[in-house]
């Protein structure tokens, strides 16, 4: 920045609620930067409600470390990865102990902000769920749901959009048949809300084969409606009421009808939401659609990149990549390699790649991209109890 | 729904106010400019704007500035209501979207002023309580901030630190992360 005049001109010219107007405006990062220019900022930057206003970004992933010291049994939880790979995490994840339990609680999904695990009292038991804000260190116990899942692995989702509906969440549980033989096929759903602490039933109105994979069907979830990748590779969404049950192709299964639901990947980026596909046998080539960007319900390819070229690389056998996270506001992917390549960042603008992590010293599956909420919850009491 | 309420309509469109500066220099705005200020709206609805409005607290050189804004952003408002009352088809919709466009780059060239002249807007656009004047300069200040270290922080603002060594190390053991 070019030096000019050095005139007087002070920050504390302007009244300290104009300061905290401007500073609302700034990320949190920002504003932990910001404590040590000075006391009187150390002051401002640490009004708590200044850090419910300030806007969030991605943060950072969590993972499970591979490595741990035999004797230390306690720390085996996931750890969260900062963007840059280094420093001190801005959270601790520590899942929340719960008395009686036979299990640690296991992490399934974070959305945005909110944690979703699920716990067993034991086995014989069927599993309950936990949401907690690892920025806030509120968790809750979810009530039991009425009747009993025929199949107790139930199938979860976590709901939770901060820019639309900061103070609430909904955690959506699939009902499937529960027979063997399609016991992937969705006959239902169950959606808690927070807002009004209970469940609702609703039938489901896809069609009648629809199926989801446990562990391979990709979800997102905003503007109060969650989106969820199918087996036979559509995109079917449900509203957060469960009124509104839609299904449209995802434009993978046009270029490669054969490929599974895993190679599906589906996220929400700057308002939109997108499909991305890495095509492995034809030398990574990376490809982006974006849903309704003409305006309807369709989708548009908006990118192509090829990937082993990026990364300036001849392409071997293994030459593998995985689609882990996309940037809420900036044209860039974060991806894993499978052999020896560790989670890595890649600027589609800027066409460049950063390692983040190695995979000697983390897990990536799974990789949970973070966002920071400070927001508290407007919880009855009991719900963080025993229910 | 947007007018004063005081007598009828087209007298209210016509009427003009005086706005008064710090350094006594006169300003003849119409109603609907001048309403874009909450503060001003209340002493309109009030009816003591009779003699001119005085604003001790802005210098004529601010007041050009903020007067300037609140023409742009009238016509903008009256355009909006025209178009959603009456006409909805494309053709609008097109004059709207380049309005709109207009309006941004208004905005954009507006705020290039020094750092001095941006702190004056902003502690007019909250005397006067315009929310879109106020939440404009105050977004250019945080863009200009964000991303800086706590040394350019001092550096841009003349800030002296008065956290003692230990103070400051722990605080940024403390956000160490932010640090990386």
């Amino acid at each position: 920045m070019a030096r000019r005049s050095r005139k007087k001109q002070r920050v504390s010219s302007l009244p300290d609620d104009l300061i905290v107007e401007i500073l609302s405006r700034v990320p949190y990062r920002s504003l932990c930067l910001f404590k040590c220019v000075s006391r009187s900022w150390l002051a401002l930057c640490s009004d708590p409600d200044l850090r419910k206003k300030s806007p969030q970004t991605l943060s950072g992933f969590f993972c499970y470390p591979r490595s741990r010291h035999e004797d230390d049994d306690y720390d085996y939880g996931p750890h969260l990865i900062n963007l840059s790979g280094r420093g001190r995490p801005v959270v601790d994840p520590s899942p929340p102990l719960l008395e009686g339990y036979a299990s640690r609680p296991l992490l399934l999904q974070c959305c945005s902000s909110l944690l979703l695990w699920r716990v067993w009292r034991s086995c014989l038991d069927e599993p309950k769920y936990i949401v907690s804000n690892p920025a806030t260190q509120k968790w809750i116990l979810l009530p039991p749901t009425e009747a009993r899942d025929p199949y107790p692995l139930h199938f979860v989702r976590l709901g939770f959009d901060p820019a639309a509906m900061p103070s609430c969440f909904f955690v959506f549980m699939f009902v499937t048949t529960g027979h063997y033989r399609d016991r992937n096929r969705i006959t239902g759903v169950k959606i808690y809300s927070s807002e009004t602490g209970g469940w609702i039933f609703r039938q489901s109105e896809w069609e009648d084969d629809t199926t989801m994979g446990r562990y391979d069907s990709k979800t997102v979830f905003f503007n109060g409606t969650l989106y969820s990748t199918t087996t036979d590779l559509s995109l079917a969404s449900i509203d957060a009421e469960g009124k509104t049950w839609r299904k449209i192709r995802m434009p993978q299964s046009y270029i490669q009808p054969k490929i599974s639901e895993d190679d599906c990947f589906i996220v929400h980026s700057r308002g939109r939401l997108y499909a991305m596909h890495i095509d492995f046998r034809n030398h990574n080539q990376l490809s982006v659609w974006a849903l309704g960007a003409n305006g309807n319900e369709q989708w548009a390819l908006e990118h192509t990149a090829n990937i082993t070229q990026l990364l300036g690389r001849h392409r071997g056998v293994y030459d593998v990549y995985k689609l882990i996270a996309a940037h809420p506001e900036r044209n860039l992917i974060f991806l894993t390699g499978w052999l020896g390549n560790g989670l890595m960042s890649c600027d589609l603008d800027k066409k460049e790649v950063h390692a983040i992590c190695s995979h000697q010293e983390y897990f990536f599956a799974p990789c949970l991209s973070y966002i920071p909420c400070f927001v508290e919850w407007s919880l009855p009491l009991r719900m963080a109890t025993e229910g | 729904m947007a007018s004063a309420g005081s007598g009828d309509e087209k007298a209210a469109a016509a009427a003009m106010i005086t706005l008064i500066s710090s350094d006594n220099e006169k300003f003849e705005v119409t109603e609907a400019t001048a309403t874009l200020s909450q503060t001003i709206r209340h002493m309109i609805e009030d009816g003591c704007t009779d003699g001119g409005v005085p604003l001790p607290n802005v210098t004529s050189k601010i007041l050009a500035r903020v007067i300037e804004y609140c023409k742009k952003h009238a016509t903008a408002a009256a355009g909006e209501e025209g178009s959603s009352s009456s006409f909805s088809d494309a053709a609008f919709l097109e004059v709207d979207r380049a309005f709109l466009e207009e309006l941004e780059e208004f905005d954009d060239a507006f705020l290039e002023v020094d750092r001095a002249t941006l702190f004056d807007l902003i502690l007019a656009a909250n005397y006067l309580d315009i929310k879109g004047l106020l939440n404009l300069t105050c977004q250019k200040v945080a863009d200009s901030v964000k991303g800086k270290t706590p040394e350019q922080i001092r550096e841009m603002y003349n800030i002296v630190n008065d956290l003692t060594p230990e103070e400051e190390a722990e605080i940024r053991r403390e956000t160490q992360w932010a640090f990386e």
